[in-house]
């Protein structure tokens, strides 16, 4: 097989190579996506900065380390593990809360006044739970997870991040003994 | 491989260990602080074993996939992968209104605007986190309006900056 160093840079930068190419891909392309395409658009960003991660980690596992076909494919899964690691951290931590964390937006309402102070009925004015589900729904719809019949909303796809996050918090949880 | 094994396995047994402290405090509350004690204990482990074990250096020609040896990665994989357990976990007790919305849709199946609306009222999302922002000194109520206090500006300060290098319209 012929090993030397450089395993853990070669799935290391590989992953950040990818995570670079997500990020400048969406310090670009944001700038022009409407809040109710967010979903759909993080979704092909996500998946254009892994097909990056592992083409680069196929292609220098090849040509630096002569691996063959499982040890490319391992590293490249690992590689591509990390990356998405990363990415997910990035958007559930840094992206997600600004995009639509409500204690942030709650924050920025009352800062846009300030030095002076905000009523409860001054916020409401400006953003209230109504207009929360207003821009959910629309994100949802036009990410495909949800539809709208002109009457009644429904959920199109039964596994969508959300859904997916849920189980895994009601397994976590359930482990951990607590109720939400 | 056995390395990136370890490494799974040091975090398997710091969430196990978590979960048993929350099943033994019985509190309902979030246990943060334990929570970083435990895996600040498994990062101490990972250190020990991956960047000062000199066997794990040696990193010549391996016969097989399973001796291929890693010190960064598992370094690296470690904190990554118990922060995401710290992000499932959190949503065990907070529910964006994301969720709550795909969590009754999936439940009922069909539902209408004015359901939902009842669903997610100012009452249940906007004056909950409010009074948690209060709670938590980034916000002060002086019985009329609510004020920031130095934290909350510091963050809205951060959030403003992080609008012009996206350079995207307010969230929320």
């Amino acid at each position: 097989m012929g090993f030397s160093t450089g395993f853990d840079a070669l799935i290391l930068g590989c992953a950040f190579f990818g995570l670079a190419v997500f990020a400048v891909a969406q310090l670009l392309l944001f700038r022009f996506i409407s809040p109710e395409s967010v979903l759909k658009w993080l979704i092909k960003l996500i998946a254009a900065g892994g097909l990056s991660d592992i083409s680069a980690a196929v292609l220098l596992s090849w040509k630096n380390f002569d691996a063959g076909l499982l040890e490319v494919t391992f590293f490249s899964v690992l590689s591509l593990a990390i990356y998405l690691m990363l990415t997910y951290l990035y958007v559930v931590g840094i992206f997600g809360p600004y995009e639509s964390s409500v204690r942030l937006r709650i924050l920025r309402e009352i800062y846009s006044v300030s030095p002076k102070g905000m009523s409860l009925e001054g916020l409401l004015s400006r953003y209230s739970a109504a207009w929360i589900l207003e821009r959910r729904m629309n994100r949802f719809i036009s990410a495909g997870d949800v539809t709208f019949d002109g009457k009644t909303y429904s959920l199109r796809k039964q596994k969508n991040f959300f859904v997916f996050a849920d189980n895994v918090s009601a397994w976590i949880r359930k482990l951990t003994g607590g109720d939400r | 491989m056995k390395d990136i094994t370890l490494s799974f396995l040091i975090l398997l047994g710091v969430i196990l260990s978590h979960a048993l402290w929350c099943r033994m405090r019985k509190t309902g509350e979030l246990e943060v602080l334990p929570f970083i004690a435990l895996a600040f204990f498994g990062f101490l482990v990972h250190v020990r074993v991956f960047a000062f074990a000199p066997s794990f250096l040696v990193a010549e020609a391996q016969a097989y996939i399973w001796d291929v040896p890693f010190t960064l990665t598992p370094l690296v994989f470690y904190p990554l992968s118990t922060l995401i357990y710290f992000t499932f976990y959190f949503n065990t007790r907070v529910e964006s209104p994301s969720q709550r919305i795909l969590r009754f849709l999936k439940t009922k199946r069909n539902m209408s605007h004015e359901e939902l609306r009842r669903l997610l009222t100012d009452e249940k999302i906007i004056l909950p986190r409010l009074n948690d922002l209060v709670r938590f000194k980034f916000l002060v109520f002086d019985g009329k309006e609510y004020h920031l206090l130095p934290m909350g500006k510091k963050v809205a300060q951060a959030l403003k900056l992080y609008q012009v290098f996206l350079g995207r319209e307010i969230g929320g």
